[in-house]
């Protein structure tokens, strides 16, 4: 199909590419006089509308990508850590009692003791209980927070910038981070720390000018949110407000007392968490799992961590393998550097590869304007701050997302103030690349599709599906009545590959997961839950082998399931 | 900018300092390109303007375009080497024409000169018409380098371009067209990196077409003289195809006929034209006559008669060889004789024929010209636009009763699918949505694109030693640059320029040759230092080194990779050739892929 000599019009793979960019660039090029801008335009003014059709387009973009992509399962641990805040919340608790038998739950980034909890901030968790409560799914809670953050940020951008541009900045804020990214097809969060950081940001420009109540609890809402979802993150989030506020400070002194006012429950929740979940006001969980577990990793210019209690082989090797995220038992600042240095590849996530060309018209901007700068200043605390943490993922920088999205809005702005054309076409290309790849989304069956995918970059749509884990679990659920699936791992196994996932309340979940330690071992477990039919399950052969345990034999799984 | 690239360069998005995929990069480079297109419009647009008028300027100027882009690639692209059968038959042509004459006496030895598309008996000569032999025999005399003539022709070809739209459109769409001529036909295009043709061909069209509505509207004799040359070169250049040119200007001027004020003016115009195309025909018999015997017969004709090839119309039967064909000719033969398959065309298979050729039609149009291409049925209003379609039509038809089919088999009529083109974008040019003038900015799309496509391929080809280039070229399209040694050749006749004195190469094909043809020689076979001969055995081997006692013998062994060169031993061809097949751990070959307009079934 793709050689040109095969196909009735002598296309090749590039022709074919060509041909659609120019079909993509020749329907906005005739569409954008008569109807988008105009249209455009108008509905960029009315606030409440626009952030209703923002807030439903990634929703409804990504719905209807679901026969292809269906509802994402979750695959990675981080991703069962918040799913497990969720779960726990969703019973109306903090944390959950320490099961008897903990030592078969052993698992990674949860809690078993003094309480049976994830060791996340409840943030992200909220959005998936609030999903799980409306729907059943908690990945409905990472569409809504999706949804919020796409509004809210042409919220933020009309504090910035005129109407039409930050039209276009939320549309770009559903193109990057809508349907196609990591951040909607995964339970990792994102968007809401960006939602957050919309509200701070948004924020920041309308009280300064304006000094109005409401923009005060806006300002103190997203603190409060990214408190409760990235606590780290939030010293940097600080330090830029206040960095913001510094010259404007006897102007907006007054409302001060609001945004302290609607930041403090989330304070409150916080330190209620930590008591429940570690005991202790001040011991956030995640710390208690460094003293526990010695993962995850501490900031480069702290110790090691050293575990405090027996680890299960995975555990180890993943305590190892955080600790080789640090290449010298001490930073130095050329370690330090180099690492800032290596980071840089990862803003490609948050900018489409045209939008690089409106970079330097924003640096270029940010000369004249005060604000530009300190948008730059806050991009620079927040890349040197989490430089900090010897790992990188793409929500650490969540909060600033808005700011990049007004980097590109601002930059092109500032390009067609020299050249409309050059800006329109860039932002053209932006949504044909968008276009593009979704168009072959919708139709990735297709041998075409399935060619190009492998050129995808940066789009993570339900993240390569763990295709073991669902056929495992449609396996589960043909087997009728409650199950306790004992988990044994190869001696090859890898070790992030980790099955053992419980829901908050055990006792009462369908199906338990444990870690097979024995027969003798296991023989106790099987003996607190006599009701439950026993299995066996060997994620490492391929595909996973499922086995039934015989109830009158000891553990010696033979019959086929 | 290189070591940028180097710096940059991995198409893994985590492996590169800024995170790019190899899409990435593309879109960048494709943003980069229409943005610089943009920029430029603003600035230039105007004064391209007021350049299109200046027809010599801009004739200069599109002349010296794809000679002086060309040339630039030389660094990564050298001057082409011939490949194929036809390449090596049209150097031939040219060689023999730049000793002035027209055939070469048959060789006394000839049978082991026996190769592809070339007589033998009753002269040595190459099958072709006379035409491109005479541009790549210009390019030997006057530059000592016969693919001096490829690129003239297309610098010829990219100038008449535009002064033949000059006569059917405004002067700035002319100069565009001229310029998509450039993108398209020029460096790196196949017809520039190859000795095929195309371009020479290509130019006559441009004389024809772009004479006729001048010589209508003005009646001027030296209109009628530019018709006539064009249709000499055409008919000295492709003379089947002339048949559709001629019918061509015959279908133009029949509304002239009767018009009584018309009629006088057009029977002049028709003998000065004439008096032009006479020396053609005249130099056509007599190479007829010098290279077959016969005022009557085509060289190519004799060709099918002795070998079989080229095959003939569908409408005629497969042709029967008259005389005895090595293996690689009867390989020939027979792919040949297949491809037209057996008995004569039905219409069924004709029309199947036709509809598999439109994919060849690539060739002429860059993809997001096909945006624009259904805007010229709006021209279709005038007659002359009627006419455009009418011969294009004829010559896509007529031309399928042919089994093969290649870009220059229709190169006649390439200005008319760039005419078609300007057209189609002038018409969108005008085109409103609700009140809005959307047009030229949907104009400038498509041919921004066409720009980016054109720069962003040169590009690659310009760093096409670099591996990003080598990675990207796979998924180049209907471009055909020529690159490295694909066959070795180059190799062969670097190891055989080292070795002093006169050689007598004899080529040994192993058992399993394909149907590529090593054994070419000049016209003047006995003066040449390197002379390639076919292994014909010990025994006839030795008559051959006898006849040229100076000459040291060589074997070549073109089928081992690379290419084997090895000083010849008699004692390695008394025995029958039992040469085993080619090695498994061969290296790999790093032939690109090229794109070949084979036929197909």
């Amino acid at each position: 199909m793709l050689d040109p000599v095969k196909n009735p019009i002598g296309f090749g793979a590039s022709d074919f590419i060509e041909l659609t960019i120019a079909v993509l660039l020749m329907a906005l090029v005739l569409a954008w006089r008569p109807f988008i801008e105009p249209y455009g335009r108008r509905f960029s003014l009315k606030t409440g509308w626009a952030m209703l059709a923002l807030a439903i387009l990634p929703v409804a973009l990504r719905l209807a990508l679901l026969a292809r992509h269906p509802v994402p399962s979750p695959d990675i641990y981080d991703e069962f850590g918040h799913l497990f805040v969720a779960d726990t919340l969703r019973h109306f608790r903090l944390a959950n009692p320490t099961h008897a038998l903990h030592q078969f739950f052993e698992t990674f980034f949860i809690l078993q003791e003094p309480t049976y909890s994830s060791i996340y901030p409840i943030g992200q968790g909220v959005m998936l209980a609030i999903g799980r409560a409306i729907s059943g799914y908690p990945w409905v809670g990472v569409l809504l927070s999706t949804a919020v953050f796409a509004a809210l940020c042409y919220w933020m951008l009309r504090g910035w910038t005129t109407p039409a541009w930050a039209l276009a900045g939320g549309i770009l804020a559903v193109i990057e981070f809508g349907p196609l990214s990591q951040w909607m097809n995964s339970y990792w969060g994102g968007s809401l720390a960006a939602a957050a950081g919309c509200l701070v940001f948004g924020a920041l420009p309308r009280l300064v000018e304006r000094v109005r109540t409401i923009d005060a609890l806006a300002l103190g809402g997203g603190l409060a949110i990214h408190l409760l979802t990235r606590p780290y993150e939030s010293v940097f989030l600080l330090i830029s407000v206040l960095l913001f506020l510094i010259l404007s400070v006897k102007k907006v002194l007054r409302k001060l007392p609001i945004v302290i006012f609607a930041v403090i429950p989330a304070i409150g929740i916080t330190l209620l968490h930590n008591h429940s979940v570690t005991g202790n006001w001040t011991t956030l969980p995640y710390q208690l799992s460094q003293y526990q577990y010695g993962v995850p990793a501490a900031l480069t210019f702290q110790a090691n961590p050293v575990p405090h209690r027996e680890l299960t082989p995975q555990q180890q090797l993943e305590y190892r393998a955080q600790m080789a995220f640090r290449e010298g038992d001490r930073e130095t600042i050329q370690s330090y550097l180099l690492r800032l240095e290596y980071r840089v590849r990862f803003y490609r996530f948050f900018f489409l590869a045209p939008l690089f060309l409106a970079i330097p018209a924003f640096c270029f901007a940010a000369i004249r304007n005060f604000r530009y700068a300190w948008v730059l200043l806050t991009l620079l605390l927040f890349a040197l701050g989490i430089n900090f943490f010897p790992a990188f993922q793409l929500h650490y920088l969540g909060a600033v997302t808005s700011l990049f999205v007004l980097i590109s809005v601002a930059g092109l702005q500032q390009i067609g103030s020299w050249s409309p054309e050059t800006a329109r076409l860039i932002l053209f290309l932006c949504a044909v690349h968008f276009i593009l790849w979704y168009g072959l989304h919708l139709f990735d069956q297709k041998d075409f599709a399935l060619a190009m995918m492998r050129y995808e970059t940066w789009d993570s749509i339900n993240h390569r599906n763990p295709e073991r884990r669902i056929f495992v679990n449609q396996k589960l659920a043909e087997i009728p009545g409650q199950l306790i699936v004992f988990v044994r791992y190869s001696p090859r196994h890898i070790f992030q590959e980790e099955w053992v996932y419980n829901e908050a309340s055990l006792d009462s979940a369908r199906i338990i997961w444990a870690r097979d330690l024995g027969p003798e071992k296991n023989d106790k477990l099987r003996a607190l839950y006599p009701g439950r039919q026993v299995l066996l399950l060997e994620p490492d052969a391929r595909p996973p082998r499922l086995t039934t345990v015989d109830r009158t034999v000891r553990f010696d799984p033979r019959a086929p399931l | 900018m290189f070591y940028l690239f180097r710096l940059f360069y991995s198409f893994l998005p985590l492996h590169n300092p800024i995170g790019f995929g190899g899409a990435d990069f593309i879109e960048i480079a494709i943003a980069l390109l229409l943005v610089a297109a943009t920029l430029a419009w603003q600035k230039w647009a105007a004064g391209a303007n007021m350049l299109a008028s200046r027809t010599i300027w801009c004739m200069l100027l599109l002349a010296a375009m794809p000679v002086a882009l060309r040339l630039l690639l030389l660094r990564t692209s050298p001057i082409p080497s011939a490949l194929g059968a036809d390449d090596f038959s049209y150097l031939l042509l040219g060689d023999t024409l730049a000793h002035f004459r027209l055939t070469n006496p048959a060789h006394p030895m000839h049978q082991f000169f026996e190769t592809l598309f070339i007589l033998q008996e009753p002269s040595y000569s190459s099958i072709y018409p006379l035409g491109p032999g005479l541009a790549l025999a210009f390019g030997q005399l006057v530059f000592r380098q016969p693919w001096a003539g490829i690129a003239l022709s297309t610098a010829a070809f990219t100038s008449l371009c535009y002064w033949m739209l000059r006569a059917w459109t405004r002067p700035g769409w002319a100069l565009l067209g001229g310029a998509l001529a450039v993108i398209q036909f020029g460096p790196l295009s196949h017809w520039m990196n190859t000795y095929w043709g195309g371009a020479l061909a290509a130019a006559a069209g441009c004389l024809v077409f772009g004479s006729m509505p001048r010589l209508r509207d003005r009646w001027r004799a030296r209109d009628a003289v530019l018709l006539g040359v064009g249709l000499a070169i055409h008919v000295l250049t492709r003379p089947f195809e002339s048949i559709f040119l001629g019918i061509s200007v015959i279908l133009f001027f029949a509304p002239a006929i009767f018009k009584r004020e018309q009629v006088r003016p057009l029977l002049r115009a028709a003998a000065i034209a004439a008096l032009m195309v006479l020396p053609a025909l005249g130099l056509m018999l007599l190479h007829d006559k010098q290279v077959t015997g016969s005022w009557a017969t085509l060289p190519y004709a004799l060709c099918r008669y002795q070998y079989g090839v080229p095959c003939t119309f569908t409408l005629q039967s497969n042709p029967v060889p008259h005389r005895p064909l090595t293996r690689e000719q009867q390989t020939s033969y027979e792919i040949q004789s297949f491809v037209h398959g057996e008995g004569t065309d039905t219409l069924a298979s004709f029309l199947r024929r036709l509809a598999g050729r439109v994919r060849f039609y690539r060739f002429f149009f860059l993809p997001p010209l096909y945006l624009a291409l259904p805007a010229f049925f709006w021209s279709l209003r005038e007659a002359r636009f009627r006419f455009v379609l009418l011969i294009v039509l004829i010559f896509f038809v007529g031309t399928t009763i042919y089994p093969y089919f290649y870009a220059h088999y229709v190169a006649g009529a390439t200005c008319l699918f760039i005419l078609v083109t300007v057209v189609s974008l002038e018409n969108l040019s005008r085109l409103t949505i609700a009140n809005h003038l959307v047009g030229p900015d949907a104009v400038r799309v498509i041919l921004f694109l066409c720009g980016a496509h054109f720069f962003f391929w040169y590009g690659v080809q310009l760093a096409s030693n670099q591996q990003f280039s080598q990675d990207l070229e796979p998924y180049e399209t209907w471009d055909e640059v020529n690159h490295g040694d694909p066959d070795g050749r180059i190799g062969v006749n670097t190891q055989l320029a080292q070795v002093p004195g006169k050689l007598l190469v004899f080529v040994r094909y192993w058992p399993r040759h394909a149907v590529t043809e090593w054994v070419y020689n000049g016209a003047d076979i006995d003066r040449q230092r390197v002379v390639f001969a076919r292994d014909l055995g010990a025994a006839d081997n030795e008559k051959l080194r006898s006849y040229y006692p100076d000459r040291t013998a060589w074997l070549l062994e073109p089928d081992a990779r690379p290419p084997k060169l090895s000083p010849y031993q008699q004692i390695e061809t008394s025995e029958p050739l039992t040469i085993p097949a080619p090695p498994s751990e061969t290296k790999p070959s790093t032939k690109r892929p090229t794109l070949r307009f084979e036929e197909v079934k």
